[in-house]
């Protein structure tokens, strides 16, 4: 279970980002007091749009950074304590990953593995598993410069899940992908929980977030303004769609 | 060794040599450039040396004195100029605009009554012009003026009544030119004024070709973020790539000097005049074990340096752009000490980059001591060290390694 406690961060802004961001502080709140837990079998969804703080939060839970406050505890494991012990059962992607051209999806997959420190019988095995499924066996000794852009996201999610974690994150896992690949990322998210994986995604869109997600927590400036199954939004806000949903707590964040 | 940080060492290596094109250009290209520029240079300026020797001056003499023509006679003159004698003063201008086009090499123009005035000790004048952006004209001049001066003694000959008594002392007489001196030295002057700075522009451009991929190519690509959520201690990761960038930079910098070598058969010919041969150059194990710990230690700062940049670069662009006043840096360090001799203070020594660059020009010149290697060398590891600090502290440095 991936359990977080009233975690914020915040970031010091440079001159220039302060112009950018029109903001007369030098302190940028981006995540404010998020709590939440995300269990094993289950998949978590971080709804919001662009810059709200779902990137962050991801990244807290990740290790890549640290929270200014607040607790996650990865499997048992604080990952601020010990980060070591809870990036060993971490995968983190990212649709921003662009692989090393140059290299092939064997050699790519293999170096990622012997960095998780998995022996090469282990790291056959587990790469034969995940290229049979992605159906990227004919490509394994190609370069990825030859790949389709799903052929690289299969490939990323590959590299990232070499390890076999049992925590599976992904920062929008669908974004800029076509239909027929979005559709394979998230029939596998679906497959991880199913192996009874922790699944965290943040996305913008409803549709992959209603129909994926077990749990949704809707992220707006930073702080969660829902967070509950699909269902439990829907009552909450009085509202049949997520995207309603959506819209009548952005009016009331709005509002406020 | 952590078996980690070989794998990330020989993933950065085999990323660089598995990949012909980086090869090409950061090993091979930069050796054959060099032997193509120093042969090329070195059998031009041969040639044209050769070409001046050979070239026959053109050489026009007005209102000529009866004394020069006798003693252009007696010294045979117009076997070596293409000597023309003319009596009309009023050709001299138009002869000045052959001088200026390049036509004419030299022009001497005698006082009306030169021989008379000689005669009654009246210092008479001779014009010589010639054009010094011209070599033809410019090597003639030289061999004209050394002529005048014979013809002068000649004259001084013929005003003593004997020509014997003209000459008062001899300099080295059956001595040669009686220079005592260090041919090791010698040839290493000649080397120390253009290797050190080659040495270290080679070394930094190894160290600047593949160093902005390793670490801002892959925060750019977005691969950093997921080496970090590996288990692999954030200062092994610099630590492989800071490694395995040394490694790239040293052959870089080893199929450079190749280049340096196979050219200098062509290229000493540069040196000609200061009697240069590699053949004559004997480096001692102390001499080759003093030049790979600056060599070493250079590489290892220059490094240091590229993988700084290249952590705070966002992109491969900016490193590049961030990248280019240092390389600025090492080319002025380098060409500063093109041309210094004599005794130089340790604190130079202590200087980053320049120290190490002046070190290698007083190894070629045979005055290295240990002393100077120390202050070199213990500098650069120093602040090599304190950057591979900042690299370390860089890696876990959210901002710098997330920001957009």
């Amino acid at each position: 279970m991936v359990e977080v406690k009233s975690i914020t961060k915040t970031f010091k802004l440079s001159k220039k980002q302060m112009k950018k961001d029109q903001v007369s502080t030098k302190i940028k709140e981006a995540v404010r007091g998020i709590s939440f837990q995300a269990k094993p079998g289950q998949i978590f969804g971080l709804l919001g749009p662009n810059g709200a703080g779902k990137t962050t939060t991801l990244r807290c839970i990740s290790t890549l950074i640290k929270p200014t406050s607040g607790q996650i505890s990865v499997m048992g494991v604080d990952n601020q304590v010990d980060s070591r012990s809870a990036r060993k059962r971490i995968a983190f992607l990212t649709n921003e990953l662009k692989l090393d051209e140059h290299f092939t999806a064997t050699d790519t997959v293999t170096y990622f593995g012997e960095l998780h420190g998995m022996t090469r019988s282990e790291i056959d095995q587990r790469r034969e598993e995940l290229f049979t499924y992605f159906n990227m066996t004919d490509f394994a000794g190609r370069k990825i410069s030859e790949f389709s852009t799903g052929m690289k996201q299969k490939l990323s999610i590959a590299v990232s899940l070499i390890h076999d974690p049992d925590v599976v994150i992904f920062d929008e896992p669908t974004n800029g992908l076509d239909i027929i690949t979005a559709r394979s990322v998230t029939d596998y998210l679906s497959k991880l929980r199913d192996e009874g994986k922790v699944v965290i995604v943040s996305t913008h869109i409803m549709s992959v977030a209603s129909k994926l997600c077990d749990q949704i927590g809707v992220i707006l400036d930073g702080q969660f303004v829902a967070n509950g199954s699909l269902e439990e939004i829907l009552t909450e806000t009085n509202t049949a769609s997520l995207e309603d949903a959506f819209f009548e707590l952005y009016s009331r964040q709005v509002g406020e | 060794m952590d078996k980690r940080l070989l794998t990330v060492i020989k993933k950065e290596l085999k990323r660089i040599f598995t990949d012909r094109r980086l090869v090409f250009t950061t090993m091979i290209l930069p050796a054959v450039s060099i032997f193509l520029m120093y042969s090329l240079l070195g059998n031009m300026i041969s040639d044209k040396d050769t070409d001046v020797d050979a070239n026959i001056p053109r050489v026009v003499v007005v209102s000529g004195a009866d004394t020069f023509r006798t003693y252009s006679e007696d010294m045979k003159l117009d076997q070596v100029y293409d000597l023309t004698w003319e009596e009309d003063t009023s050709q001299v201008e138009s002869l000045k605009d052959q001088i200026y086009d390049g036509e004419l090499d030299v022009l001497l123009v005698f006082d009306k009554d030169f021989d008379q005035d000689v005669k009654a000790m009246a210092m008479p004048n001779l014009v010589r012009y010639y054009n010094r952006v011209e070599d033809y004209s410019n090597e003639a001049r030289y061999r004209i003026d050394e002529d005048l001066a014979q013809y002068e003694t000649y004259l001084l000959g013929i005003r003593m009544g004997n020509p014997d008594h003209v000459e008062v002392f001899q300099i080295n007489r059956d001595l040669g030119e009686g220079s005592l001196h260090n041919s090791q030295k010698e040839i290493g002057k000649g080397l120390s004024m253009l290797f050190p700075m080659l040495i270290a522009m080679f070394l930094f451009t190894g160290a600047m070709s593949v160093g902005p991929d390793m670490i801002a190519g892959e925060k750019e690509r977005g691969t950093m973020a997921t080496l970090l959520v590996t288990p692999v201690k954030r200062e092994v990761l610099a630590m492989g790539k800071v490694i395995a960038l040394v490694i790239v930079a040293l052959i870089t910098a080893g199929s450079s000097f190749i280049g340096v070598m196979a050219s200098m058969p062509s290229a000493s010919k540069m040196f000609e005049s200061n009697g240069f041969s590699m053949a004559s150059l004997k480096f001692g194990a102390r001499e080759y074990l003093y030049l790979a710990a600056i060599m070493l230690t250079l590489v290892l700062l220059y490094v240091s340096i590229v993988c700084l940049i290249s952590i705070i670069s966002k992109t491969i662009k900016e490193a590049n752009t961030y990248m280019s006043p240092v390389y600025m840096i090492v080319t002025i360090s380098g060409f500063s000490t093109m041309y210094m001799d004599g005794a130089i203070s340790n604190t130079r020594f202590m200087i980053p980059v320049y120290g190490s660059i002046v070190a290698i020009k007083k190894l070629f010149a045979f005055e290295i001591t240990s002393n100077m290697v120390l202050y070199t060398c213990g500098t650069s590891i120093i602040l090599s060290g304190v950057l591979i600090y900042m690299i370390k502290v860089l890696f876990n440095n959210e901002k710098v390694m997330f920001s957009k």
